[in-house]
């Protein structure tokens, strides 16, 4: 695999297919926590334990790639990564930010893809991670559970058949499986139902998080909703209970969306063809404004308001305005200011039709 | 101005809010914590703040003990005061030896202690009735915290595991 290939592109192979909601949910997210058996967990490792592991990640990569139709898988030492490859690789969601500082131990494991990405001694040994497109769990799950399968062939797996795989922080023991969606839901922000909706599935055992900017609006309107529990329910009735929540948000941010078009499509359309325009037409952009911006323009798009560009197109821009994105792409880093300037160009190119 | 809740020393620049089981908690972080933190990549789906968390379940679960030494695993030298600062244990050991606590601390999180989802090839029912039944009383002897027992019980699985990859 080439790896320039991967960190060239602002897009992923799962976000070009378009999923099913993709209106509302930009991806689907399972991460399996494995570790192996008599190894210390990394928080706790040696030099020596390095070895076990390394050679197990050599034995998992080569059981990926032997078997059948699970895609061409590469094994990369996280000390090897230039900090602007690394940092794209963290806004591609292939590895964690404290991954990218893991030099003594970290690795990655990478499907060619970006269907699969396995961190390698992060907070567990092995981190198994399947990203798809919309609202897909189940499916996603099936390919976390392939290349589980496969490294089990090859690694034996720390696990108790009292309180299931043994992780390094009991958050994760039992199943080690977290499962994640992120929606887009700018028509509940707009009617002020979004705290309500979302603090009532942080009642349902779920966990919501937003990133905030200094209004009282999460940035981008966009959530993450995951489960916290990962012992004493099958995988299968984890990742139902959280599509079926999941479900129930796409419900609401339809029928918010219907109720904005019915009651003030004018104000809407104001708002959306302001943001386009300002999209389209910046010189200088700062990342706050582009996903400000981005949030309208994809309301926008959903409401067919906005015709010609496709969802995953106008999502290539979560990628393409972060700044490791800029700075690897012009080849060095770059001041703040020259960044925003950079971001503008880019946006408008990726505009153009 | 308001001050990073983590460090207190800079100037705070970003709002977090998360919505655990209901529970909503929010702080304000400087850039360089939250960076640390993970959240300043904006949709990232890595942030895991489980130390916290799991601190936050420990909380009102007062030592019990009678020893005054700290409790260790005698594998990984990981020690309960450990686990309660960072949320973390070292090994897979740290879960039979701090047992009984550890199965209240998985009780507040997971409301449960049974794991009923899937089981790596290795400890599925290898078909050697000797070998499963071997195999089950070692986890009832780890579970009843009889050490000695159980490096007795594992000794022999191993043995017997070894003749049956020679056959």
């Amino acid at each position: 695999m080439d790896l320039d290939t991967v960190l060239n592109r602002p897009w992923s192979g799962w976000s070009k297919d378009d999923g099913p909601d993709t209106d509302v949910v930009l991806s689907s997210r399972i991460r399996l926590a494995r570790n192996l058996e008599g190894v210390p967990f990394p928080v706790a490792m040696k030099g020596e334990h390095l070895t076990a592991v390394m050679a197990a990640a050599e034995r998992v990569v080569e059981s990926l790639n032997s078997g059948a139709g699970l895609g061409r898988y590469s094994l990369i030492a996280i000390k090897d990564l230039r900090q602007l490859d690394r940092a794209v690789l963290v806004e591609k969601h292939l590895m964690s930010p404290q991954h990218a500082s893991n030099e003594k131990y970290g690795a990655l494991i990478l499907r060619e893809d970006e269907c699969v990405s396995i961190m390698v001694n992060e907070e567990d040994h092995f981190r198994i991670q399947t990203l798809s497109s919309g609202l897909q769990l189940p499916e996603t799950l099936r390919l976390a559970n392939v290349v589980d399968d496969a490294m089990d062939r090859v690694v034996r797996y720390a696990f108790s058949p009292q309180i299931g795989y043994l992780t390094c922080c009991p958050t994760n023991v039992g199943t080690g499986l977290r499962g994640s969606v992120m929606v887009h839901v700018p028509a509940l922000a707009l009617t002020g139902q979004a705290g309500s909706v979302l603090s009532a599935v942080g009642k349902l055992g779920l966990v919501v998080r937003g990133l905030y900017g200094e209004g009282s609006e999460a940035a981008g309107n966009v959530f993450q909703i995951s489960n916290q529990v990962s012992l004493g329910q099958t995988e299968g009735d984890i990742v139902a209970n959280l599509s079926g929540i999941a479900r129930r948000i796409i419900d609401q941010e339809r029928d918010a969306r219907a109720r904005l078009i019915n009651g003030i499509r004018m104000q809407l359309e104001d708002r959306v063809f302001r943001a386009f325009g300002v999209m389209k037409n910046a010189r200088i952009m700062s990342s706050a404004e582009a996903l400000r911006l981005w949030s309208d323009i994809r309301l926008g798009i959903c409401a067919g308001l906005i015709m010609g560009i496709p969802l995953a197109k106008l999502d290539e821009l979560l990628v393409m305005s972060r700044p490791g994105y800029i700075q690897r792409t012009a080849g060095r880093e770059m001041e703040p200011s020259e960044r925003d300037i950079t971001r503008a160009n880019m946006i408008r190119k990726l505009l153009e039709v | 101005m308001m001050l990073c809740n983590r460090c207190g020393k800079n100037p705070a620049s970003v709002h977090v809010q998360t919505i655990i089981n209901g529970v909503k908690t929010e702080y304000d972080l400087c850039d360089a914590c939250a960076h640390e933190e993970g959240y300043i990549s904006m949709f990232h789906p890595f942030t895991s703040g489980a130390g916290n968390f799991v601190s936050a379940f420990l909380e009102g679960m007062p030592w019990t003990g009678t020893v005054s030494k700290p409790e260790q695993c005698p594998v990984c030298g990981w020690s309960y005061d450990e686990f309660a600062r960072t949320g973390f244990v070292g090994c897979q050991s740290c879960y039979e030896k701090f047992g009984k606590r550890m199965e209240g601390v998985l009780r507040r999180i997971h409301g449960a202690t049974r794991h009923v989802g899937k089981t790596p090839g290795w400890r599925k029912p290898t078909g050697d009735t000797k070998l499963d039944a071997l195999k089950a009383e070692l986890e009832e002897a780890i579970r009843k915290e009889e050490y000695e027992r159980a490096a007795v019980l594992r000794d022999q699985i191993k043995e017997l595991e070894k003749k049956s990859l020679s056959h």
